[in-house]
């Protein structure tokens, strides 16, 4: 039985959002910042649960707020990304905001909050930030493959 | 309606037309960008339009959906996109896809919005170093306030008079004045004279204790008694102190006034 789930990622731009999703579907990791315009899709399939989940990534170009984002992206959406920078503290400013918004288009489906780009932060701080962000959020890092597909997998049962 | 009915139409120069079934088989296409095989293709599964039949299915007649600015391999091919979908009938429904290839224009979106993000993320991270800059001053002058609190109520200095060294405690010292090629270091019990300059001894001496209030004498804040006009006297001393006019006004901004 082959399931097919729209998954969109957000998010401000930089934080790897891309390079998340290159990791996931090529296993690839690139230095370099390429922004994304629009939106930039890609499939993924995989065995779960005795069912065969076809993962559409609908990777969204990054915005400095939710508000900004086209709401035509996130129609039928199955479940969703955020993702911010734990390097960059104005891209999780606003969390809070950010995906009270964002749930507005999601009809009760799943989201997961990632906190990306741990290679470049102490655990100490990482420890910190949960204790002072109320949103549960998970550890990834694009660059070192940490979480990565850990995430992909959690939201994917999710959504099943 | 059919293909070329939906061709008459303002289209771009990079456009395809597809014809689908509610089913997602493709019942036409006029193959202008990728080549499409009607055979064994399903708009539902083959394409970005994959998981979202529900939205397109319950269009009504002359009702669309556009997605623009879609980045994806379009049958082999990858570009930017955009996608509008349309329903064409209502009896045997069929809906036409126009895909819009906007590639090249898309390209040169990149690089305005490339300049803009990484002008931002450099923005962004130069505030946040010179808040951190900023943050370590403050914690440097803090640290260094603290450190010369402390050593300047313990601090002892070598005073070499009388071919000994002297070890004296800051505190006990009342005043310097200058003696020719000497200076005369008063302290509550004892002169001690050392040979020194004046201007040497001012630099070795903490600044927040000690101040120059005339060319021949240094004081220790803490031990004044009293200022006059042009004077001031030493605290359970009868030594009065000349005061010399430049000295003055920075030695009342020193000491706190009510």
């Amino acid at each position: 039985m082959e399931i097919v789930k729209k998954v969109v990622i957000a998010g401000h731009f930089g934080v790897g959002k891309t390079s998340l999703v290159s990791r996931f579907v090529h296993q690839k990791f690139s230095d370099q910042y390429l922004t994304t315009i629009g939106v930039k899709i890609d499939k993924k399939v995989i065995e779960l649960e005795g069912a065969t989940v076809k993962m559409m990534l609908w990777d969204i170009a990054g915005e400095s707020s939710a508000m900004k984002i086209p709401k035509k992206y996130l129609a039928g959406a199955h479940g969703l990304f955020y993702v911010f920078d734990l390097s960059r503290e104005e891209t999780y400013r606003n969390l809070d905001t950010d995906l009270f918004e964002l749930n507005k288009s999601l009809n009760g489906n799943p989201a997961i909050v990632l906190g990306n780009k741990s290679d470049l932060v102490e655990e100490t701080f990482i420890e910190k930030l949960h204790s002072s962000i109320a949103t549960d959020f998970k550890i990834t890092s694009a660059k070192s493959g940490e979480n990565v597909e850990e995430a992909f997998l959690q939201l994917a049962k999710e959504m099943l | 309606m059919n293909l070329n009915e939906i061709k008459f139409r303002p289209l771009e120069k990079k456009t395809q037309v597809i014809v689908f079934d509610q089913k997602g088989k493709v019942l036409e296409t006029d193959n202008t960008l990728v080549e499409v095989n009607p055979e064994g293709v399903n708009i539902f599964e083959d394409t970005i339009l994959c998981g979202m039949e529900e939205q397109f299915l319950s269009l009504k007649k002359g009702e669309q959906v556009e997605l623009d600015c879609i980045h994806t391999d379009f049958f082999g091919k990858e570009s930017h996109y955009d996608f509008v979908v349309m329903r064409l009938e209502e009896e045997n429904p069929s809906y036409g896809l126009v895909i819009y290839d906007f590639g090249a224009q898309y390209n040169q979106l990149f690089d305005l919005q490339q300049e803009r993000n990484m002008a931002q993320i450099q923005s962004h991270r130069l505030e946040r170093e010179n808040k951190e800059l900023v943050d370590e001053k403050t914690t440097i002058e803090r640290l260094y306030n603290e450190m010369k609190d402390d050593s300047s109520s313990s601090q002892y200095i070598l005073v070499k008079a009388d071919s000994l060294l002297y070890n004296l405690d800051f505190k006990e010292i009342l005043y310097l004045e200058a003696y020719g090629d000497y200076i005369k270091v008063h302290t509550e019990n004892k002169v001690y004279v050392t040979h020194n300059t004046m201007k040497r001894v001012e630099e070795i001496l903490p600044a927040n204790r000690f101040f120059r209030v005339h060319r021949s004498f240094i004081v220790q804040l803490s031990k004044i008694e009293n200022i006059e006009q042009m004077s001031l006297l030493i605290r359970g001393k009868d030594k009065v102190i000349p005061i010399g006019k430049s000295y003055k006004s920075i030695l009342l901004q020193k000491m706190d006034q009510l």
